[in-house]
């Protein structure tokens, strides 16, 4: 019983950092790939 | 149930490949820690994981997520050099079929080492490292904390999740050596986290309610090897403290408590970290490196893994015959005299450049992030770790622990951090941090 849920922990645990990480470094791409704005100057 | 929990990982894992192809890199270090072909009875059992995300991992690498050609060229050297040299002394192993049978985990962590900077390369993805590793290893780590609460732990019980010694964390000592080791680790993710973005007090909750499970566990399983990587986890922090004397006599309060909490069985087992002689397993330690060292003379350049089953020493003490005990195929206990042993001269000098190495990048780290508010995390990372991965390797100076992967991990961290700053920060002495050049396929 013990066992099953700490196995259920570590693998919800797993796949939330896995999928939060993988949107994490698609948006770090993103916005890298993105034109510097140019603000005109005041 | 396990097997379709495992197929939602993998599958998770997958999906997650095809937004940012790194995943099969995180999908590997999970196998790699939590040994799902251990934990399966059924279609996992006999399936190689490791290998196939393993394959997985290089072709996403090559295919879709190359990086900048690597600087940390001297420590990859390094790798490559001590994978030669486990390769040549398994060829002239004197225990040939043991030999290949340990070889072939030692040499796939081996490279997943050299490989894992070259994937871990932004703040996301080695935060994303280092949960992966520790939430894999709640899985085995976690049983023990929780059982020991609720019944009291002891010498030689089988509290964790693989009963036998069937990977590096179902063994009681290389898990408290780790549980302590990995406190540091948690401090920074309660600091700093990208990924767990939670309020801080959730994170002080999640990941100090971790810490405090992964503690009773390892002091529950009367691993003195846990004793002394906590002494040096306190040492290390206490030395950095602002605050010596408070923490001190925090310190001192709760030793006192543990001492009086713990039953007598504990402080007697503990006891023996000094009174050696009183000890058989001690002792035999002592024997066991002695004939590791002796082997050696005879021996400079190893005898390959496996090489112990060749021991049958004669020792002091007396059997219940009345005759000498002799201590025959015992496992060397150390990491450092099992390097000795097996691979010689040129393996220990390697393997002890690889773990200076590795505290050099961690130095060069904290030199190049200092004083820049944008790189805290990475300058806050490198102290958490020189602290962890010294007094793991205090630790495993009483394990066999050489080529497990919670080992090799934690020197992968600090080359992907040395890599990091190396790619990102142009000034080392803090004058300006720069963005990531990013490579024109990724």
């Amino acid at each position: 019983m013990i066992d099953n849920l700490v196995i259920l922990f570590s693998a919800a645990m797993v796949v939330y950092v896995v999928l939060h990480a993988v949107m994490l470094d698609k948006k770090d791409k993103m916005n890298k790939r993105k034109p510097p704005k140019f603000t005109a100057a005041p | 149930m396990i097997d379709i929990l495992i197929f939602g990982i993998l599958a998770a894992i997958m999906i997650s490949n095809v937004i940012s192809p790194f995943a099969f890199a995180m999908g590997y270090v999970w196998v790699d820690i939590f040994y799902p072909q251990f934990i399966s009875y059924n279609v996992f059992h006999n399936t190689p994981l490791a290998g196939i995300i393993g394959g997985l991992m290089g072709l996403s690498y090559v295919l879709a997520d190359r990086g900048p050609i690597p600087k940390i060229k001297g420590m990859l050297a390094l790798y490559v050099l001590f994978g030669l040299d486990i390769t040549f002394t398994t060829y002239i192993a004197v225990e040939p079929e043991a030999a290949w049978v340990i070889y072939n985990p030692a040499v796939k962590v081996l490279i997943a080492a050299a490989f894992i900077p070259l994937v871990f390369r932004t703040r996301v993805r080695i935060e994303a490292f280092i949960q992966v590793i520790l939430f894999a290893a709640c899985a085995h780590i976690l049983p023990w904390g929780i059982k020991v609460l609720i019944s009291g732990g002891g010498y030689g019980k089988s509290l964790g999740l693989i009963s036998s010694n069937g990977s590096a964390l179902s063994e009681s000592s290389t898990m408290a050596d780790f549980a302590f080791a990995s406190v540091p680790l948690f401090i920074y993710l309660v600091q700093h986290n990208t990924i767990l973005n939670w309020p801080l007090r959730q994170r002080k909750i999640l990941f100090g309610g971790l810490m405090l499970l992964f503690s009773v566990g390892a002091l529950g399983s009367y691993a003195r090897t846990g004793l002394v990587t906590l002494g040096m986890v306190f040492g290390g922090y206490w030395l950095r403290s602002k605050r010596k004397m408070l923490l001190l006599s925090l310190a001192a309060v709760l030793g006192i408590g543990l001492l009086i909490s713990s039953a007598s069985s504990w402080t007697n087992r503990m006891q023996t970290i000094v009174d050696y002689q009183q000890d058989n397993s001690a002792e035999t330690r002592l024997v066991v490196w002695k004939w590791a060292w002796d082997f050696t003379k005879d021996h400079p350049f190893g005898g390959g893994f496996g090489d112990y089953l060749q021991q049958n020493v004669e020792t002091d003490q007396i059997g219940p015959d009345g005759q000498h005990v002799y201590v025959t195929r015992r496992a060397f206990h150390s990491i450092y005299f099992a390097v000795l042993a097996e691979h010689g001269y040129p393996g220990l000098l390697l393997f002890i450049s690889i773990l200076a190495g590795s505290f050099r990048c961690l130095y060069k780290v904290r030199q190049a992030t200092r004083g820049l508010p944008e790189e805290q995390w990475c300058y806050d990372l490198a102290g958490h770790l020189q602290i962890g991965l010294f007094a793991f390797l205090c630790g495993a100076a009483f394990i066999d622990a050489s080529f497990y992967a919670v080992l090799w991990y934690q020197l992968a961290l600090c080359m992907c951090l040395r890599e990091y700053t190396l790619q990102n920060i142009r000034q080392p002495n803090g004058a300006a941090a720069l963005p990531a050049v990013e490579p024109a396929n990724a």
